[in-house]
This record gives C-alpha cells, structure tokens and sequence, in this order.
C-alpha cells in the first residue's frame, strides 16, 4: 500500500493548503494514526485549532478523504498532511480495524466510478509544488527583522490601547443600561427582555467585549421557564455578576480572568508560548454540553477529570464552531480515557484548559471519590470568593442516587446532599444508585453532565 | 464577624431592594449595609449598582427545601443474558438505525441476538413499552420501561391499563400458562364484551387441552364473538361438535362445485366459481371465512382431509378483493387442528409450486399455527425452488433458521441463484449500485441464517471479488461477528 507524493500534490486545492499542511507533518500534532491495510484506509486525530481534536481519515487506492474540520478548502490541509506522512512514513501508522468513525464512513461511502471523471468540467490549472511548500515567506535580514517586530509590537499596544478605551466606554454604557433598569423597575426589563438586552448586547460587541455580550444575550435563555419570582432573583443575580465583573475589568484591566470573561480565551499559539506549566497524566471525560448561542455559535465543552490527581479539579475544553457548519463529531466523548498534557488558561482558579499532547488510552478501571470533601455550596463559595461572576462550578460526587418529586422533577442524593436538577429529560438508564456522578452546581440547581453505573458504566446525561 | 442576625437583617435588605428595584427606584438609591464595603464617595447611581453586586451573591446563603417525598428511580434489571461484545456495538447501532422503520427487520434483528445469546448493550438501544414482540429474554426490560414492575395479580388487576394488562398477561401465559388461565377465569368475567375478547384471545398461545374447561365456560358467555372464539378454540383442540345444516352451509354447499380433471390420473376438485353479483360474491367469501369446516365438508359428504385434499387453490384465487383462498385459509388457522393446518399448507406449496406463483401472503396466515416441526418440514419445498429466498422462508420462521445445514443451503436452486446474482454485481464493478431487492433480501438473510451458513456465504460472495465493505454485506458480517464474539465470551 502506497501513496506517491505527487498524490498529495495533485489532491491539494492550492500551494498555501500544502503548506498549511507541511506545519502538521510533525507527528506529536496526531495523537492517533492508524491504518487498515485490508481496507486500504488511514485515519488520525489531528490536534487543530479547537479544544476538540478533528477526525481525519482517507482512503490511499481511491483518494477518498473525510475530516470533522469546518474548513471550505477539500481536502483540508488535515487531509493532506495525513496522506502526507503516510506517504513519507507509514511506520507512523499503527495497523488496526478501523474505529467506529472511519467504520462508519466507508460504509456510508461509495466510490467514485472511473467513468465519471471524464465527463468533470476541466478544471483551472492550479500551480502548485509540494517542494517548496511552506517556503514561501521572502527570506527577511536581521535588521529587517527587527524593525518589523518593533512595528508589530507598536501596532499591538495601539491596538491595545484603542481595545481598552472601546471596553471601557461599552462597560460604561452597560453600567449605565442597568442602572436605567433599576431606577425604571425590572418588571418594565421582564415584560420586554429580549429586545432590550438584544441592543445592550450588540453594542458590547462594538465595543469589542463580545464574550460578555454573548452572556448579556444569553440572559433571555436562563430566564426562560422560570416562575416570575425565580426570574426576579436571577436578574438580579446576573446583573449583579455582571457589574462585578466590569468593576474588576476597569481596577485591573490586565487581570486574565476579567479579561478572558470580557474579551474572549488566549489563541492556543500564545497560550502555548506562555509560561503555563502543562498538567500531566490520565484524563477522563466526564460530561459534554453543547448548546448553540443566539449569535450563531455552537459552544461545546468537554470536561476532563484527573484520574492521578494531577489536578484537583475537573479541567474544560471549550470549543466554538459556527452553527451553519452543521453537526461536528466530537473526538472525545463521555468515557473517553486519554493519557497527556492540558495547559490551563491562567487564573486564580484554573479550569479551562487545552490538549497540548495526548493519546487515547483503553478504558481502565477508576476508583471513584467515596465521599464529598466539600459540599456543592461550599464548592461554589470557593468558586465565588475568587471569580463573584462564575455562575456554576463542576463538581465530581461519589455515590449518588436519582430520586424524583411528584411534580416529575429529578433529585441527585450524593450523601447528605439533595440536589435538585435542571435536566428535564435524562436517559433512562441514569435512573437507579451510581458510583459517582459529574455535575454543574450554580447554586439553585444542579445540571447531571454524565453518572457512573455499575453494570452499565459512564452514561451520558 | 457576620453573625446569624446580622445576615438575617441583610436578606431582608435584599428583599427590600429586590422589591424597590421591581417597580423601578426612580433614581433614589437607599441606604445600604455599613458592613456592604463602597469606595470613598460613590454617588447614587454607584451605590445602586454596587448593592445589586452584593446582591447576587446572597443566594448562595439559601438553602434548597427538598420535598417531602421522593422516590428513589429503579435501576434499568439485568437481563439473564450478556451484553453484546464491544466490537459488535459499532455495527449494531448502525444496523439498528437502519432497521428502525423497517419494522419486520427490526424484530429479526433481536431474535438474532438472542438466538445468539446476547442481547444489546442498554447504551446503544431499550425498548419502548409497546414493543410486545420482542424475545421473552427482553420482558424485564419491557416491564421496567413501562413502569410495570410488579407482577398481574388478582389484586394489582385494576392498577394495569388494558394495553399494559394484555402484555402483562401475554408473559404470563407465555411462562405460566395455568396462571394466566386462572388470573383469566377470575378477572375477566367483569370486563366489557370487547375487553374481554382481547382477554381470551390470548388463550391461543399454547392453547391445551388444559384450556377446554374454560372454553366450556367460554360458550356460555353472553357475548357472541367470545362465544364464537371459544367455540373456534375448541375445534384447534379437535373438539368437533355436531353442527344442524343451516342457511350458511347449504348456500356454500350449493356455490361449491366438484370437477374432475385429469386423464391418466384423474382429481377432483373443489372450485368456488366467480359470481355475476359482486355482493353475493363478497358474502359467499365472508361465509367461508367463519363457517364451520367439519360441518361444511359433513354436508357435502365429504371428510374434513378430503375437503383440503380437493380445494383447488389454482383455480379460487377469487377476484378484486375476495378471494375464496384466503378467507378459507383465514378459517383453518382459526379453527382447525394443526393437522389439517399442515395439510392445507402442503396443498397449498404444490399449488404454487405447479404455477410457479408465490405463496408467501397465503402461508402468512397459516405460519403462526405450524410447530417448527412441520415449519422445517415445509421448508425444504421452499428451498427447492430459485425465487423463494429469503421471504417466503422468513415468513415461517421468525427466528434464526438453526435447523439449516450448509450442505442442505449451499447445494439449493435458492442460494445459487442469490450467489449468481450477487456475482453479477461484482463483476460489474463498484460503479454499479445494486438493485433493491436484493439489498433487502441481503439484509433479511443476514438477518436469519446462522452461523455456519453465514460464514459459508460470506466466504463465497467475498471469494468471488465482492469488496468485504460493501453495504450488501453488512448484516451477514454482523451475523458471523456475532458468533465469533460469542466464542470469545465463552
């Protein structure tokens, strides 16, 4: 089974895609690469962009290629640089059956019959050369250089300054919009929320705190269902958080966690260049939510739980695709076990976090905590002493059970706790007693992510 | 130090601030808590904004009131057999999403698994409450997703719903028949007539001799239909009872007509002629289809076996919708004991034989009354001939076909001419996309045949070039993965 070079070549759509995909010809960037020789297919988790490592698979006899990436460009520069490396180094290529994902696609593929290309439109000829791919950056001098750095760094700290003054007016102007509220009455806001936050929210994305403005649009959301009462005491707990949060941005405006709660996460390139420490050791991934936003995004967390006690707490892998781009495959699903590196975001309570190295690793047994050391309030004390606009912490309980009230409503009992929950609808197999149970606690109610039980292991909630 | 009076106070505060904020402060901001922190001299507005901050922290301070009664969720039972290995998950789940609107797939798909014995893993599927055919292997799953986990009793008769009650009775009488009939005879007197019909009918499964006590009950019901029903039950049992000729039977004995046909070896038979009024046709079919039979052949001196013997099935297909075959095939299932059930499905495979028509919507009616026995008996003439297979054959047999050997499969007109046809599409290449019925009848054979012949025909279609990852294949490589995982467990 091979694959000549000039395949790949000829496959890529332009020379920039090869050399996008020269940059991912380092195997420590694919955690999986697998072969079915049989089947004359490769496959390979590649660690992009996202928190979420694509799914990348071909076929080498016929060319046939699939990747979860939202990319416009096909192949993708995943998919060359998988056929890339086959073609350089199949010893890279662990032989295996094919996992489910790949299994699932050739089933579902049919193969391009040899009459059916001749009668394709010719298409424009596309110059392209997988030598000197990834060369195309003119040679610059130590001086040029140099200066070029000086203009970079110049344009960065304007740049800055002009993003802070933006933040800083939209924050104002935020402070002001609430203060309107409360001196006109909520109730007025309740009667007409969606529209006003809608406007409140479209100006902090001109002022360039868009992920505090997805939060002010997602107020609607957490609102609605709840009894007018509720909704009152959560307005003003959200608007409360959100004051907090623009006091601390404007007293220290370089703090990362007011400015990644305002602006937006670090790009993984600087947050691997930073001085961050990465987390080694085995991870398992207790719980998913993937929800899509009112401003087009689908948000996808993964949380993963140490299983060495690398950490003491849960680390989230947060991802953020566009709506439009359809259903993605997740690469880590509830259950998963993964052994390697997660750099976390700074922060006085660090919880988010990025793959840096890892692998797939079978599933071993895990001991689960057999008692809670805090409770889930005390948990989100902890949490709100350091970080007052954090709305829910996760939270990993030992035995625990599902109970039900006569309105229909779900319970968790996890020792002396008893805590209601948010899900409407659980899968009927986390009814029954658990080894433990992955949960998001925001004070009033408790979202279920996964359970672990005995006869069935992890369930997904 | 806050202590329990101050925090008192403070939620209190909040409440007051609450309310104030729900009408609107009109710009006047109150006075807050001097142990609520504010930066040397905040105005109005900041002092508001600053006592929401410290509002929305106040409710980690509540506690939740848990109701008082909660119940606890059971958990999902085990079921007496193992769960589906790893490997085959995969592949089931995609069949699975395959077969779920192809509702006569769909339950093969399970008998397969539990011919197998394994069942699948509760991850990648349960079952709704309704899905009453499902092996017995299933039942304490059925039960606990109805939420139907306690037992048909006398006592817990009025908590099932009729629906629930008919699948909860329909296991008892499936594993405790002398149960069932007895939990029958007690409660289903107080039911209303067409309650009670439901009821009875279910005494078909395994029906006994031990049933002709209650059948005598039965008889004196006060509605006809249950009347009719155990009257029709008792004839399965063989209990004939002599019948006065009435209008019914003499117009049938006049519209059926004797010819003989034949020179070297001459036959009569029993044909019922297409009648000018279409009304009188229907009519004279209904009839057929309840009359009694041993009455019916008594008035035309004829015995019960030669009445079958002489019904010609070529010859009274009937015509639109009524069809003198079906309505009496209708009545023999209903009411005739398996002996002359097999018979009737014997002249009826020779019948269909010598036109080369399919008899597979005729057998249907007759397949739930044959044992296995006399199932294999009939398959061997279905096997004989090249277009049968594999619907005709799974009309008999829901389960897995155990009792086919590979020798017997392998040597039939039937598997030569699928192996011909499977061979035409690999040598035509994979451009060419099979043909519909041939993706079903892969699907349903891979579905039904075991392991050995499974293993066989895999082997030939893979010998012959077709690509082991063409779709066509997909069910026979789950059936034979199946049983190699069940090597392995054991």
């Amino acid at each position: 089974m091979e694959l000549p070079l000039q395949v790949v070549q000829d496959l890529a759509p332009d020379q920039s895609s090869l050399g996008a995909a020269k940059k991912l010809l380092n195997t420590a960037k694919w955690p999986m690469l697998g072969l079915a020789s049989e089947l004359n297919t490769i496959w390979g988790q590649c660690q992009g962009s996202g928190a979420n490592p694509y799914l990348t698979m071909a076929d080498v006899a016929d060319h046939g290629y699939k990747c979860t990436c939202p990319s416009r460009k096909f192949p993708c520069k995943h998919v060359l640089a998988l056929m890339w490396i086959f073609s350089e180094s199949q010893t890279s290529f662990v032989e295996a059956s094919p996992p489910e994902w790949v299994a699932e696609w050739l089933s579902r593929r049919r193969r391009s019959s040899s009459g059916a290309a001749s009668t394709d439109e010719p298409k424009a000829v596309v110059v392209k050369d997988i030598a000197s791919a990834g060369n195309d950056e003119p040679v610059l001098s130590a001086e040029e250089l140099a200066k070029k750095e000086a203009q970079r760094q110049k344009r960065a700290e304007s740049a800055m300054q002009a993003t802070e003054q933006s933040i800083r007016d939209g924050l104002g102007e935020l402070e002001l919009w609430i203060r309107d509220q409360q001196r006109t009455g909520l109730a007025g806001l309740l009667k007409d929320l969606r529209p006003r936050v809608r406007r409140i929210a479209a100006r902090l994305v001109d002022a360039k705190a868009s992920t505090l403005a997805a939060r002010v649009d997602e107020l609607p959301s957490l609102l609605a269902g709840l009894p007018m009462e509720r909704q009152l005491a959560r307005l003003v707990e959200e608007l409360g958080m959100w004051v907090l949060l623009s006091r601390a941005w404007q007293a220290a405006p370089q703090d990362p966690d007011a400015r990644r709660a305002l602006l937006g996460a670090e790009n993984r390139e600087q947050l691997l260049n930073s001085q961050q420490t990465p987390v080694n050791g085995r991870w398992l991934c207790v719980g998913e939510r993937i929800e899509t936003r009112r401003d087009g995004l689908v948000s996808h967390a993964t949380w993963l739980w140490p299983l060495d006690g690398q950490c003491a707490s849960a680390a989230m892998l947060q991802d953020y695709s566009p709506a439009s781009a359809g259903k993605r495959e997740a690469s880590l699903r509830v259950g998963t076990q993964i052994e390697g590196e997660l750099v976390f975001y700074p922060s006085r309570m660090p919880e988010r976090a990025i793959l840096a190295q890892y692998r797939i690793v079978e599933t071993e047994a895990v001991s689960w905590p057999g008692a809670v050391e805090q409770s889930s309030q005390q948990a989100l004390f902890s949490l709100r002493r350091t970080l007052p606009w954090q709305r829910a912490v996760p939270l990993l309980l030992g035995d625990c059970c599902l109970m039900q009230d006569k309105d229909a409503g779900y319970w968790l009992k996890a020792s002396e706790q008893l805590l209601p929950l948010a899900n409407n609808d659980l899968p009927l197999l986390a009814h029954g007693e658990h080894l433990a149970a992955f949960i998001s606690w925001d004070g009033a109610k408790a979202e279920l992510l996964s359970v672990v039980s005995p006869q069935w292991g992890m369930i997904a909630c | 130090m806050l202590t329990l009076e101050t925090l008192t106070q403070d939620l209190a505060q909040v409440d007051a601030l609450k309310q104030s904020w729900l009408m609107g402060d009109g710009g006047t901001a109150a006075a807050l808590p001097p142990h609520w922190p504010q930066p040397d001299g905040v105005n109005d507005d900041d002092r508001a904004l600053l006592a929401l901050a410290y509002c929305s922290q106040y409710p980690l301070l509540e506690q939740v009131a848990a109701p008082q009664q909660l119940q606890p969720l059971s958990a999902l039972p085990m079921l007496g057999l193992p769960t589906l290995a790893t490997e085959c998950r995969p592949a089931f789940r995609q069949i699975l999403s395959a077969l779920s609107k192809h509702e006569g797939l769909y339950w093969r798909l399970f008998n397969l698994l539990v011919s197998r014995g394994v069942v699948p893993h509760p991850l990648d599927w349960l079952p709704t409450a309704n899905e009453n055919r499902l092996p017995a292997a299933f039942a304490p799953w059925l039960r606990w997703v109805g939420s139907a986990d306690i037992a048909l009793t006398e006592a817990s008769w009025g908590d099932f719903s009729p629906a629930a009650r008919l699948n909860a009775l329909r296991e008892l009488r499936r594993d405790a028949p002398h149960d069932a009939r007895s939990l029958l005879a007690l409660m289903a007197p107080s039911e209303p007539a067409d309650k009670r019909f439901d009821l009875y009918e279910l005494l078909s499964l395994g029906l006994s001799d031990d049933d002709l006590p209650l059948l005598e009950t039965l008889q004196q019901d006060r509605s006809q239909k249950v009347k009719e029903l155990a009257t029709r039950f008792k004839m399965r049992l063989g209990g004939h009872e002599p019948q006065a000729q009435d209008e019914t039977i003499t117009e049938l004995q006049g519209w059926l007509t004797r010819k003989t046909r034949g020179l070297l070896r001459r036959e009569t038979l029993l044909l019922a002629p297409e009648l000018k009024s279409s009304v009188q046709y229907r009519d004279r079919c209904q009839a057929l289809a309840s009359v009694s039979l041993p009455a019916l052949a008594a008035s035309m001196e004829l015995t019960l076996d030669a009445l079958l013997e002489q019904w010609s099935f070529a010859d009274n297909h009937g015509k639109g919708n009524h069809s003198p075959n079906e309505s009496l095939l209708h009545n023999i299932a209903a009411s005739l004991p398996e002996a002359q059930v097999m018979l009737a499905a014997q002249r009826l495979l020779q019948a269909a034989a010598d036109d080369g028509t399919d008899p597979s919507l005729s057998l249907r009616i007759l397949a739930p009354r044959l044992s296995e026995e006399a199932r294999v008996g009939l398959a061997g003439h279905l096997l004989a001939r090249s277009d049968l297979l594999p619907n005709t054959l799974g009309i008999l047999f829901a389960e897995e076909w155990r009792w086919l050997s590979p020798e017997v499969f392998s040597q039939s007109p039937s598997a030569a001419l699928l192996i011909q046809r499977l061979k035409a599409l690999a040598s035509a290449g994979e451009s060419q996309d099979s043909d519909y019925s041939l993706t079903l009848a892969m699907q349903q054979i891979g579905l039904c045949l075991n392991y050995d012949c499974a293993q066989w025909l895999l082997a030939q279609v893979t010998n012959m070039g077709l690509s082991p990852l063409h779709p066509l294949l997909e069910h026979l490589k789950f059936n034979v993965s199946l049983k190699q995982e069940g090597r392995k467990d054991e």
